[in-house]
């Protein structure tokens, strides 16, 4: 089964996203902020990482540089998930590395079009 | 309750006016889409609006409950595939053709999500549109014509690229841009009427209208669109959707989901 990360610093987040993602068929796992996603990411590679922006220890837009800079990181297809709305926000994190982008809140529906999109079935 | 509904009434309303095929199964949702109509008219029930429709005297009340009830779902690029088929293919190869601008018909555009999907695929590919979007709701129009659309409505289809790349923020929603909105123009027409007033049509989207609609309502329809499609156009139908009486006027494409193009006898009746 495909495997999805969830970065989120509430546990509220990330349980309301937890069970979207596992409807849309996936194994999760999580992480409360950039780092612990890191050392995850390092023994086991996600499919997919749903990643929050403004998050303690280490953010969400320096979790995806590192992660993109390191050894099968380019492979994952990540999603940023966040309350950040300005454009120019948006286009930075695509700038970045980021598959596609998602304005909280976001429902079911709008993450299954988001996976769609990343061409994640 | 909502057994108390005149049924038949509304249902006769809906295929006279709109071509709809109201069925029982959508009386609850009927309901609780007249509910605001009601209460705003000062009247205890649902099935009291009913008893005041009047198409001779109180036309404008009658038109607000058809189109209460008809469905104006929609979304960006709803059904991908076709939006990709155009992007790769026939806006290119149309544009080429006609030396110039494509001309799209969105026939029953709801609040405008796919006429703006059609511009976003145009205009990323360097080819010229002109958009015409029809909808027999005035409400939808409005909305459409302003491209105002709220986060959720935004994120449900349109990739955040082609979000940033066309749309703007407006307060704590988001509104399509000029650069776009010139490629677009939306007006009020029944589809039942015909829509001879418009032209002729290289491409025609009506994707989830036919399938809801009578018998009769959709042969109407398809007539129609018969004689606004140019002989080399293609009709987009809705993913899944089948029609049965399009026999006459258009055929399939071998190949192609949801695409069909002039058949054999609105040919001949053109030649």
């Amino acid at each position: 089964m495909r495997l999805c990360l969830i970065i989120d610093d509430s546990r509220i987040i990330r349980k309301v996203a937890r069970r979207i993602v596992e409807g849309l068929g996936y194994d999760v796992e999580e992480a409360g902020d950039g780092a612990e996603a890191l050392s995850f990411c390092a023994a086991t590679m996600p499919d997919v990482i749903l990643v929050d922006w403004n998050m303690p220890v280490m953010d969400g837009m320096t979790f995806l540089q590192r992660l993109r800079a390191s050894e099968g990181g380019d492979q994952p297809k990540v999603l940023f998930c966040t309350i950040e709305n300005e454009p120019s926000r948006i286009a930075e994190a695509l700038d970045a590395g980021a598959d596609e982008y998602v304005m909280k809140p976001f429902d079911g529906d709008i993450l299954g079009s988001k996976f769609a999109d990343v061409g994640l079935a | 309750m909502t057994s108390d509904l005149d049924f038949p009434v509304l249902s006769a309303l809906m295929s006279e006016r709109a071509g709809y095929d109201l069925g029982p199964e959508r009386l609850a949702a009927v309901e609780a889409r007249l509910g605001p109509i009601a209460r705003r008219e000062g009247l205890a029930s649902v099935q009291d609006l009913i008893a005041l429709i009047d198409p001779g005297q109180r036309p404008s009340l009658t038109w607000e409950i058809v189109e209460a009830i008809l469905p104006a779902d929609t979304r960006f690029f709803r059904d991908r595939e076709s939006f990709e088929l155009i992007s790769a293919q026939l806006l290119p190869v149309l544009s080429q053709a006609r030396g110039g601008v494509v001309r799209v018909l969105i026939a029953g555009c709801a609040t405008g999500q796919e006429a703006w999907s059609v511009a976003i695929c145009a205009a990323e590919i360097g080819v010229d549109v002109e958009v015409v979007a029809l909808d027999l709701s005035s409400r939808s129009i409005e909305k459409a014509r302003a491209g105002v659309y709220t986060q959720f409505e935004v994120q449900r289809g349109l990739r955040s690229r082609q979000l940033i790349a066309w749309l703007e923020r407006y307060e704590d929603l988001w509104r399509v841009s000029e650069r776009l909105k010139r490629w677009v123009r939306f007006e009020r027409a029944n589809l039942l009427d015909g829509i001879e007033g418009f032209g002729e049509f290289d491409l025609i989207f009506c994707r989830h209208v036919l399938s809801d609609m009578t018998s009769e309502g959709r042969r109407r329809v398809l007539d129609g669109l018969a004689k606004a499609l140019g002989p080399a156009g293609c009709l987009f139908v809705g993913e899944g959707e089948i029609l049965p009486e399009a026999g006459v006027a258009f055929r399939p494409v071998a190949g192609l989901k949801s695409v069909y193009v002039r058949g054999p006898s609105s040919v001949s009746q053109a030649a």
